[in-house]
């Protein structure tokens, strides 16, 4: 039980079929940090993000998740087949069965971890509000019949979830457009209002697959200062992968690299910068602007 | 005139029990993407539930009919919702990473588990509840006149409540707005935190509470029901959430009432043994010219 680590990952190991999209990434995440997963294309970078967030069940390795004070293993929530020794221990066997009837991959979220995608997946034909409101249906009263009735409790606890959909509004810059449909608004806002929501969910950690993707100067420059804001406003560990090495370095405190799958080199901006082995998987680019892949 | 008014009375209030069972097809192809066979069944089920509660409520010496509709209303929307539970999570859910013609095979079998385990227990033959509610209003046009009965009346106010509390539902309350959010992206809701299996469990428990309104309604209204009705009903069902665009609400709400119309409006008009083709021959016209549905959105492929 490590308090400094919100996330350990050990020897994930990720296979499809007979590709092995993962052979053995072990790599920690500090509580409170601004940490980057990086690599060439098709080094594992998104699959990492993939088991980390249970959208995939990862095919062998240990995850733990250590946030809203407890531990939770992200591929135990997911449900794993019985094992022998299932039979002989009833506690054991019954967690195993309990998740492999309700387990799923929201109960990661519900452990304190929240995620955004590399390509764009907002409710589009729902508001913008709309959209952070749903997010939010874990800390809301969710009684349907308090909702036909509209009870006071019911409507207490639907104008603080507005309220807090307006917050994360403001912050993200959105608030003029709360009642569009979220497929209106153009791609930079698109991708602003997805962190939005991923910050709804009230999580310790969030992973933002390359959130700067698509977006202009300007826009990434906005987008480096808010992740900072979710770090020292809101205490949230922030994880991403990036391509964009300008704003990595500059806002990473620590660096992961990944390449086929295996973890090549892990430390601060200025070490990893200038590890030859980064640069070998670079393809021989030599300074840090060009290692944009 | 006098003939087209009562046609269009009793298209009305057939279109309405159409849009109720359409509406569970609909929210389920939404939902999952697939076509629940079974759903007609459970319209059936739900005819029988109706005569059994009948028959409870009288045993227990209820002589009133505003009771006893309401008694056999809810008697039979809580067993049949609880039909429709289980049915998913004995036929769909062990399947649901599966591909959709395993599903939709598991959907017939399921239909056909209903079918003969009612035949079985009730019997093949065709039952009957009593007529609970007579009279009619009465409006004379020119020579003639038009005739509503008090029970196609009830049917039309019970249905559109039904279908007004419903769109309620899924608008402003938090389970439809859960319920919106897995149809858009099913992966993307669990990830923020939505029990989807949870969610999908209870759009089969909607579907089949408004199947079962629809059966309560026609039950009581025609009184014969044997174990196969809810093969047609299912069919024309399945035809007017076609017709209004499938995955759309109010397109299984117009859906059902198109259809209920027209086949009232040809069969009163026309012929009566013709009613079907010309309802099927709509279908095919309405698809050639909009293929998504009178309110379906076009499939786009995600890119």
């Amino acid at each position: 039980m490590s308090q400094e680590n919100i996330l350990k990952i050990e020897n994930l190991v990720m296979h499809f079929g007979g590709i092995k999209a993962l052979n053995d990434v072990t790599f920690d995440i500090k509580r409170g940090s601004v940490s980057a997963l990086i690599g060439p294309n098709g080094a594992g970078k998104t699959t990492v993000f993939n088991c980390i967030t249970g959208f995939y069940k990862a095919t062998g390795g240990n995850i733990m998740l250590s946030a809203n004070g407890k531990e939770t293993s992200v591929i135990k929530v997911l449900g794993e087949a019985f094992r022998l020794t299932d039979f002989f221990s009833p506690i054991a066997f019954f967690q195993r069965l309990k998740y492999k009837m309700f387990g799923g991959s929201h109960l990661v979220n519900r452990a304190g971890l929240s995620r955004t995608f590399q390509n764009i997946r907002l409710f589009k034909e729902m508001s913008v509000v709309e959209n952070l409101l749903v997010a939010q249906h874990m800390r809301v009263n969710r009684n349907l019949l308090g909702g036909i009735l509209n009870t006071k409790a019911y409507k207490q606890a639907e104008s603080d979830a507005l309220e807090r959909a307006f917050y994360w509004l403001g912050v993200v810059d959105l608030v003029d457009f709360a009642n569009r449909l979220a497929g209106e608004l153009s791609y930079g806002q698109q991708r602003r209002l997805e962190i939005a929501r991923a910050m709804c969910t009230n999580p310790e950690i969030v992973c933002l697959d390359e959130p700067a993707a698509g977006l202009n100067p300007s826009e990434t420059e906005a987008l480096t200062k808010m992740i900072r804001v979710l770090r020292d406003e809101h205490n949230t560990t922030v994880l991403l992968i990036e391509h964009d090495m300008g704003m990595v370095m500059d806002i990473s405190d620590y660096i992961v690299v990944l390449d086929h799958g295996e973890v090549i080199a892990e430390g601060g901006p200025d070490d990893i910068k200038t590890n030859p082995k980064v640069i070998a998987a670079y393809l021989g680019a030599e300074e840090g602007e060009e290692m944009t892949l | 005139m006098d003939i087209v008014l009562q046609q269009l009375v009793n298209g009305l209030t057939l279109g309405s029990v159409y849009g109720l069972i359409a509406i569970g097809y609909t929210m389920v192809y939404g939902i999952i993407g697939m076509i629940n066979f079974a759903h007609g069944d459970v319209y059936m089920v739900s005819a029988y539930l109706t005569a059994i509660s009948i028959a409870l409520l009288t045993f227990f010496g209820v002589e009133s009919f505003p009771f006893i509709i309401f008694g056999a209303l809810v008697f039979t929307i809580v067993i049949t919702g609880a039909y429709g539970w289980v049915i998913e999570r004995v036929a769909y859910r062990p399947l649901r990473n599966s591909s959709r013609l395993s599903v939709l095979i598991s959907a017939i079998g399921m239909s056909l588990i209903l079918q003969n385990y009612v035949q079985l227990s009730q019997g093949p033959n065709q039952q009957g509840v009593p007529t609970l509610i007579t009279g009619a209003f009465r409006f004379h046009i020119g020579d003639g006149y038009v005739q509503i009965t008090y029970m196609k009346v009830l049917i039309l106010l019970i249905a559109l409540a039904g279908m007004g509390i419903l769109t309620y539902i899924i608008q402003k309350t938090k389970l439809g707005r859960m319920c919106r959010a897995t149809q858009q992206d099913r992966k993307m809701a669990s990830i923020l935190g939505i029990d989807t299996d949870k969610v999908i469990s209870s759009v089969f428990v909607i579907g089949s509470a408004m199947a079962a309104l629809a059966g309560v309604l026609v039950t009581l209204d025609y009184g014969a029901f044997d174990f196969y009705i809810g093969f047609i009903m299912g069919i024309k069902a399945f035809t007017a959430a076609v017709l209004g665009g499938i995955g759309s609400l109010p397109g299984a709400m117009l859906g059902g009432l198109i259809l209920g119309l027209s086949e009232s409006l040809f069969a009163g008009l026309v012929s009566s043994d013709y009613k079907d083709v010309f309802s099927f021959s709509l279908l095919v016209l309405i698809l050639i010219i909009r293929p998504s549905g009178l309110l379906g959105k076009p499939a786009v492929e995600k890119v």
